[in-house]
């Protein structure tokens, strides 16, 4: 049977997170960097003499060093790709980054050189699909350039599986924009645990929305004691087109930077995704009706990182 | 027998249900060459003002009455909801430092042809970026309620671009890989411009 029929019963859960059409900000040096993001950069620029790995033929080491370096000094300009379903391994990527940017370049490193890696309790053995893919990904947008990103959410996606991914556990070309790659909620936290070591406080479900009385004073609070992913509908996110009826499902994942409520209670959020930081000016309603999860990750007491 | 003519009417119901929501290519090639005046004229006023401060607009509603506008700075994306009359905008555009009169009219001039959205996207040759107009159209005549694919979509580019004998565009001279655009295969218009039809106007 065709790959394409089996999935004929979860076509309304299907989703896309990539709008396609965000543009990154454009990328200066940075004025300052933290001592994290320093330690990060001193030990790449001892890996400099990096050679081509045997492992990932299609990613040279100079674009996979200027990669990850890119990434530390701007976390905030990962881009997951124009159509893929990359945003969850994304906004992974951005806890990861802001939270240990000297295990994200250690882990890497070990990844393109061994072609394996263990990190905290997470072992990856990526398929040889998996690396014979990374670096070929093309018409994605600024990710076509960035080789060590392709190999990251590759793995990512090839190494943690959730039920979405239930009828689709092997790579094959183009399944970056598909459910192989699809990254349902309780995957998403599973993934900050295992892989960060951070402490999840999770509202919310795949079809649900949280149960968390006034939504705004929740998540504000949070907000102010760690860092709040927000699962929420993409389709009413970032309008695509002028239908009435929309899938009522969450699609896609968004770091939540700041919240503010004015007199007249509209809400201002500031949030992370596409490799840019947005600031919209929503309803309470409209606020409620797009959010299905809210991750509030902390670090765990006595984390050195 | 009853069964089997209610099971014909059925047949043809659907068929002609499928045929309604079927574009024909020739209506989105008879649309440009009517509007090319116009749509040529958004791209380029787009692009210069895009130079001086990158922004996008859509229209959020299918009567054309409101209006997202996205103004990229150097830290921030400001998304914006406005109606298209409201003083609002104005002071928006002027406040982040955006030509509003050029941009006003750029909107008005969107919405006489039907622009839904105006984009600028950047795709990669050789690893070197490169800019591309993205412009969306709900033409009227696409209106119908089970219509799956409602948008005309042109991508502008700066170069001549590669195609195929089909007219498909390609990434590249060798012709090994068709150029996907937000994962749509692209037609040829002109040496510049590229179309398809799409279930999504972004």
């Amino acid at each position: 049977m065709g790959k394409q029929y089996r999935y004929i019963f979860l076509v309304p859960l299907f989703f896309i997170c990539g709008t396609g059409n965000s543009t990154p900000l454009r990328r200066s040096l940075p004025d300052t960097i933290t001592a994290a993001q320093q330690q990060a950069i001193t030990y790449i620029d001892g890996n400099d003499t990096l050679s081509q790995s045997v492992y990932w033929p299609n990613i040279k080491p100079y674009l996979f060093l200027q990669n990850i370096k890119l990434n530390i000094y701007h976390p905030l300009g990962l881009y997951e790709g124009v159509s893929t379903n990359f945003c969850g391994y994304a906004a992974l990527s951005y806890l990861f980054l802001h939270n240990d940017p000297l295990g994200y370049a250690k882990l890497l490193l070990q990844l393109y050189k061994n072609g394996t890696a263990k990190f905290a309790k997470v072992t990856f053995k990526p398929s040889p699909e998996i690396m014979q893919a990374a670096g070929t990904l093309r018409f994605k947008g600024i990710l076509d350039i960035h080789p060590a990103d392709q190999l990251w959410f590759l793995c990512l996606a090839d190494h943690f599986k959730g039920y979405l991914n239930f009828f689709d556990k092997h790579y094959d070309d183009g399944d970056e924009d598909t459910f192989w790659a699809a990254v349902n909620y309780a995957k998403f936290n599973r993934m900050v645990k295992k892989l960060l070591g951070l402490e999840v406080e999770a509202a919310g479900s795949d079809l649900i929305h949280p149960d968390v009385g006034d939504l705004y004073e929740y998540i504000s609070e949070r907000i102010k004691t760690g860092t709040v992913v927000l699962y929420l509908n993409n389709l009413y996110l970032y309008k695509r087109s002028h239908t009435t009826l929309r899938l009522g499902i969450p699609t896609h994942y968004v770091i939540l930077e700041q919240v503010s409520r004015d007199e007249n209670g509209i809400i201002t959020i500031i949030y992370w995704d596409y490799g840019a930081r947005s600031l919209r000016q929503v309803t309470a309603r409209f606020l409620r009706k797009i959010i299905f999860g809210i991750s509030h990750c902390t670090k765990k007491p006595g984390h050195a990182g | 027998m009853r069964g089997k003519r209610l099971c014909n009417i059925l047949l043809v119901s659907a068929g002609m249900l499928l045929c309604s929501c079927s574009i024909s290519k020739s209506s989105l090639v008879q649309y440009y060459s009517k509007h090319q005046k116009v749509l040529d004229s958004i791209e380029a006023s787009y692009k210069n003002l895009y130079r001086l401060n990158p922004f996008s607009i859509g229209f959020t509603d299918r009567s054309f009455n409101y209006v997202s506008v996205t103004i990229i700075t150097d830290t921030l994306q400001y998304i914006y909801d406005f109606g298209v009359d409201e003083p609002r905008l104005k002071d928006t555009l002027s406040k982040y430092e955006l030509n509003e009169t050029a941009v006003i009219k750029l909107i008005k001039q969107m919405r006489t042809v039907h622009c839904t959205w105006i984009n600028n996207l950047v795709y990669y040759e050789n690893t070197k970026a490169q800019p591309m107009t993205f412009i969306s159209i709900r033409p009227i005549a696409l209106h119908a309620p089970f219509m799956y694919k409602k948008y005309y979509i042109l991508a502008y580019f700066s170069q001549p671009q590669y195609f195929d004998s089909e007219g498909r565009l390609f990434a590249g001279k060798r012709k090994r890989r068709l150029r996907k655009i937000n994962d749509e295969v692209f037609l040829r218009l002109n040496d510049k411009v590229c179309y398809t039809i799409s279930e999504n106007f972004r």
